[in-house]
């Protein structure tokens, strides 16, 4: 199956992210000067946790996106730059490279908090992923 | 929250949708002791060099340095911010206590070097995260 994870730094481990428990929610710290919108990026990681299976058609997006907030991801290895995500629409869907191994593909999500937004935490937004499945 | 589906078309082929959940926590942070407002008729001043060593590790250091700056504030609106000698003192021992640790009395040579360094922490996240520094200083 294919699963999302975040990089555990304390641990020095890869955590799986959760999917409706909120046990371990990919945590994002959006965080700016007052009266300036609040950008946050940070890496995640795609894996295929099973063996002889390929996926293909693989998609990621955000959905659940608060309004007024932009939340996007770009699928590479090195960290894009600001300008990137700009040229990239809203909750892109970012399609990934098929996946038959068990590597981490590491996965880059933005999302930008508008000024005005009151310093709290959100848990509605999610992030899909979509894929054909085949046995190999 | 869960909305993990499959659907099964051949017998080994599936469309797969799974949805992670996320936490996004908005955070301010606030870089305006006024107490830097006040109208200094002193010619701007090289910063020190503890102040280019501390900006010189920012990078490394910039959840320490959010932590600084946000304790700053408090105990600056803990001070009420105001344009009075006395306060200012107060406020900018404060400060000092922040990087210094010890200390408990501070110069006015110390205060301006500060103020420099509050300048110059406050480009530096500007720059991290956009917008346009406006000095603090006045006049």
């Amino acid at each position: 199956m294919l699963k999302l994870y975040s990089w555990n730094e304390v641990e020095s481990q890869y955590d799986e992210l959760s999917v409706g428990t909120m046990l371990m929610p990919l945590n994002l710290v959006a965080q700016s000067l007052r009266g300036q919108d609040a950008r946050v990026t940070e890496r995640i990681y795609l894996r295929n946790d099973e063996d002889n299976t390929l996926y293909t058609d693989v998609e990621l997006q955000f959905v659940s996106i608060p309004s007024s907030w932009k939340a996007k991801m770009i699928p590479q290895t090195s960290e894009p730059s600001e300008e990137d995500f700009l040229a990239l629409p809203n909750g892109n869907i970012a399609a990934h490279d098929d996946v038959s191994d068990k590597s981490y593909y590491p996965v880059w999500v933005e999302v930008i908090v508008p000024q005005g937004t009151r310093p709290t935490v959100f848990a509605g937004m999610k992030i899909r992923i979509s894929s054909t499945r085949e046995a190999l | 929250m869960a909305d993990s589906t499959e659907k099964l078309g051949k017998e080994d082929r599936g469309i797969l949708e799974r949805t992670v959940d996320i936490n996004v926590q908005r955070r301010v942070t606030t870089l305006s002791p006024k107490i830097s407002d006040r109208p200094s008729t002193e010619e701007p001043k090289p910063a020190p060099e503890r102040t280019k060593d501390l900006i010189a590790g920012y990078d490394s250091y910039i959840e320490e340095v959010d932590k600084l700056l946000n304790e700053i504030s408090k105990r600056c609106r803990k001070l009420e911010y105001r344009i009075d000698p006395v306060l200012e003192i107060r406020c900018a021992d404060a400060i000092a206590q922040l990087f210094e640790g010890q200390k408990n009395f501070i110069s006015y040579e110390d205060y301006r070097k500060i103020l420099e360094l509050e300048a110059l922490i406050s480009k530096e996240l500007i720059k991290r995260e956009g917008g346009i520094y406006e000095p603090r200083v006045t006049q």
